[in-house]
C-alpha cells in the first residue's frame, strides 16, 4: 500500500496519489479513529467533525471524490429527510398530544396505568417515527401529567425512553440503526416488521415487569390529582382539524407505500420524499404564493440538518476504511475469531453492537459494521449456513445495536433529550442511577433476542 | 433624527438587591412594562414583565414549540407557585441582562431597525447609554412613532 513519496500540493490534482507520501492505508486508519474518538467526547458537534475528517481524507488524496460521494448512501438521508418533513407538518395539528392525553385517561387516571399507555403509544410511535421526534412530542405532555397528578416524573421518563428505543426497534424506519440496515441491503419494510414485530412486544412487556417491581408498585396519586387527569379535554389539543386530516392522509399512504415498496420497486426513501414533497403541497396550497413559500422554508428549517449532514460525513469516512482495505482486514480477523461459525458471529454482533451502543453512540458504529458484515457474508455462505438464513446476522446487528441504546444515559440521543426535559423541570436524570436499572434491563432484553434469534434461525 | 431626539427620560429605576415583589410595588400605577436596573450609576439589566410571565410557565410548555395551545388542561396553579418563587427572588436574578443598547447619536433609521429585529430578545425596549455606559433614555416603539408623527406635515 506504499505509495510513491510526492513534492507538495501541485500532485494534488491527481486524485489517486496521496499527498505528501502518507501511507493511505494509515493515514485513513488514525483519521478514521480520531474521527470517532472526537465524536465520543461530543467536545465538537459531531456533523462537523464527521465532514471534517471526510474532507482531509479528500483533500489529502486518500479518498477520491468520486468514492467518496459513492459512499453516501442517499436512501437513509432520503428516509431520514422525508420522514422529519412530515413530522414537522404533521405535529402542528396537535394529534401527537392528543393520542398522549388519550392513552393517559384510557389508563384511568392511575399512574402506573398512565406509564403503561403512554410507553404504549411511545412505542408505536417510535416505530413509525424517529425515537427522538417521538419523545420530543410525549415527553412534555408527560411531565404536564405528572404534574397534575402530583407525583415524581422519574419512572414515567425512564419507561419512555426505553419505550422509544424497544419501538424503533421494529420496524425499518424505526431507529437509525435499522435505517441503515434496511437501506444498504435488500431486506425490505416488511422484513423488518415480519421478523422483529413479533419480538419486540415480549421485549416491550418484559422491560415493564421490571419497571413495576422497581417503580410501579409505589406509585400512587391522590384522587383529586386523578380526577384532574380524566378532566383533561384532550380535543381541544386538536389545533388544526383540517390539517390533521391532511396529514394523516399522506402518513397513511407513506405507511402503505412502505409496505408495498419491494413489490412497487420503489426504495423506502423515495416512498418518504414523495410523501414529504405530497403533504408539503397539501399544506400550502391554495396559500398566496409569498406565505407558502415562508411555510415551506419554515418547515425545511426543522429538518436535522445536523444529524443529516452526521451521516453524510460518516458514510464518507466509513468508505475511506473500505477504500484502503480495512474493513476486509477487520472483517477477516473476525472471520478467523469465530471460525467462520455463523451462529457465533451472528451472537459475538450482538452482544457487541449492545454493550458498544450503550457506551457510544450507535450510528457510527452501525455505519462501520454494515459494510464488514457485507463482506463477510461470501464467506459465511462458504463455509456452510445450516438452516439459518442470512438475514439472521442483520437482525442481531438491528437488535443489539438498538436495544443496546437503552443500557446508559447516553446510549441514544432520545435518553438524552428525555434527560434533557427532566433536568429543566426540576426533576434530572442522573448518570449512575439510570445505568444501575437500565444496564441490567438492556442486558435482559437482549438475552431475550438472543433466545429468539437462536430458536428462529438457528 | 437621532437617538437621544426620540427618547425618553422618564423612566423608572430598580434597584438590583430588592425583591421583585417589593420592588414592583410603585410600578402597578404606572403600568410600566420594562423596568431598568441600575447599580452604581451603571445599566446592568431590565426586568420585563414579560420575561416574568414566561419564567413562571414550566420548563416543559415554555421550552415547547408546539405546546402552545394548552386549553384542554385544567389549571393546577402552576403559574402561581412559579410566581411566587420569582416574587421573592432579587430583581438581579429574574431581571434579564441580553438588552439592545444604543449611544445617544445613534440615527433613528439603526433605533428603528434595532427596535425591530431579534425578536426572541426578552427586553422590546432599546436602552441608551452614554460612554460610562450610565442610562440616559428609553425607547420603546411609541417613542419612535410619536415624534417621527408630530414632525410630519399631514396638513397638504
Amino acid at each position: 500500500m506504499q505509495s510513491p513519496a510526492q513534492g507538495g500540493p501541485e500532485a494534488a490534482h491527481g486524485a489517486a496519489e496521496a499527498l505528501f507520501g502518507l501511507d493511505p492505508f494509515w493515514t485513513a486508519t488514525a483519521l478514521f479513529v480520531a474521527s470517532y474518538l472526537i465524536i465520543m467526547t461530543e467536545r465538537i458537534n459531531r456533523a462537523v467533525v464527521a465532514l471534517l475528517g471526510a474532507g482531509l481524507l479528500i483533500v489529502l488524496g486518500i479518498l477520491p471524490q468520486s468514492t467518496a460521494v459513492a459512499g453516501i448512501d442517499f436512501n437513509t438521508i432520503g428516509l431520514l429527510t422525508g420522514m422529519m418533513v412530515i413530522v414537522a407538518i404533521s405535529r402542528q395539528s396537535g394529534v401527537f398530544q392528543y393520542l398522549a392525553i388519550k392513552a393517559a385517561k384510557w389508563s384511568g387516571g392511575r399512574p402506573w396505568g398512565i406509564l403503561v399507555t403512554l410507553s404504549v403509544v411511545t412505542a408505536v410511535l417510535s416505530a413509525l417515527l424517529d425515537n427522538v421526534t417521538t419523545v420530543l412530542l410525549i415527553v412534555p405532555v408527560a411531565l404536564l401529567i405528572c404534574d397534575e397528578l402530583e407525583v415524581k416524573p422519574y419512572p414515567i421518563l425512564i419507561a419512555l425512553i426505553m419505550a422509544a428505543n424497544v419501538g424503533g426497534t421494529a420496524t425499518l424506519i424505526g431507529d437509525p440503526p435499522n435505517i441503515m440496515i434496511g437501506t444498504q441491503t435488500d431486506l425490505t419494510f416488511n422484513d423488518f416488521v415480519l421478523n422483529l414485530g413479533p419480538i419486540v412486544p415480549l421485549i416491550f412487556v418484559a422491560t415493564l415487569v421490571p419497571l413495576y417491581l422497581v417503580y410501579g408498585r409505589y406509585m400512587g396519586a391522590s384522587a383529586e390529582g386523578m380526577q384532574r387527569v380524566m378532566a383533561f379535554r384532550e380535543n381541544e389539543a386538536i389545533t388544526d382539524p383540517s390539517l390533521l386530516k391532511r396529514s394523516l392522509l399522506v402518513i397513511g399512504l407513506v405507511v402503505v407505500g412502505f409496505a408495498g415498496h419491494h413489490q412497487l420497486g420503489l426504495q423506502p426513501a423515495t416512498v418518504a420524499m414523495f410523501g414529504a414533497a405530497l403533504l408539503l403541497l397539501l399544506y400550502t396550497v391554495g396559500l398566496a404564493p409569498d406565505t407558502a413559500s415562508e411555510r415551506v422554508h419554515e418547515v425545511f428549517a426543522e429538518v436535522e440538518w445536523v444529524t443529516i449532514f452526521f451521516f453524510v460525513g460518516l458514510f464518507m469516512l466509513v468508505a475511506s476504511i473500505e477504500h484502503v482495505g480495512l474493513l476486509q482486514m477487520l472483517a477477516d480477523y473476525v472471520l478467523e475469531a469465530t471460525g467462520g461459525d455463523f451462529f457465533a458471529a451472528s451472537m459475538a454482533i450482538m452482544w457487541v453492537s449492545a454493550i458498544a451502543s450503550a457506551v457510544v453512540d450507535n450510528i457510527p458504529f452501525v455505519a462501520t459494521l454494515i459494510p464488514m458484515i457485507k463482506s463477510m457474508l461470501p464467506a459465511f455462505q462458504e463455509a456452510g449456513l445450516g438452516a439459518a438464513d442470512t438475514s439472521a446476522i442483520w437482525w442481531s446487528l438491528a437488535l443489539g445495536a438498538c436495544l443496546g441504546g437503552n443500557g446508559s444515559l447516553i446510549g441514544a440521543s432520545a435518553n438524552l433529550i428525555t434527560a434533557g426535559f427532566a433536568e429543566r423541570a426540576g426533576h434530572p436524570i442522573r448518570f449512575l442511577p439510570f445505568l444501575m436499572i437500565a444496564f441490567p434491563i438492556m442486558l435482559g432484553q437482549v438475552a431475550i433476542a438472543s433466545v429468539y434469534l437462536w430458536l428462529r434461525y438457528f | 433624527m437621532l437617538a437621544s431626539d426620540v427618547m425618553t427620560t422618564d423612566f423608572f429605576i430598580l434597584d438590583p438587591e430588592v425583591p421583585v415583589y417589593q420592588a414592583l410595588e410603585p410600578v402597578w400605577e404606572r403600568r410600566r412594562r420594562e423596568m431598568p436596573v441600575v447599580e452604581e450609576g451603571r445599566f446592568i439589566g431590565v426586568l420585563t414583565m414579560r420575561e416574568l410571565i414566561h419564567r413562571a410557565l414550566p420548563s416543559y410548555i415554555r421550552d415547547d414549540r408546539h405546546f402552545a395551545n394548552l386549553t384542554f388542561a385544567p389549571d393546577l396553579h402552576q403559574i402561581t407557585d412559579r410566581m411566587k418563587d420569582l416574587g421573592s427572588s432579587t430583581v438581579r436574578e429574574a431581571m434579564s441582562r441580553e438588552v439592545r443598547t444604543v449611544a445617544p447619536d445613534t440615527s433613528l433609521l439603526a433605533v428603528a431597525t434595532a427596535l425591530i429585529r431579534d425578536e426572541k430578545k426578552e427586553t422590546r425596549n432599546v436602552w441608551v447609554v452614554d460612554d460610562e455606559h450610565k442610562l440616559v433614555g428609553q425607547i420603546s416603539e411609541w417613542e419612535v412613532l410619536r415624534h417621527v408623527f408630530q414632525q410630519l406635515d399631514f396638513t397638504d
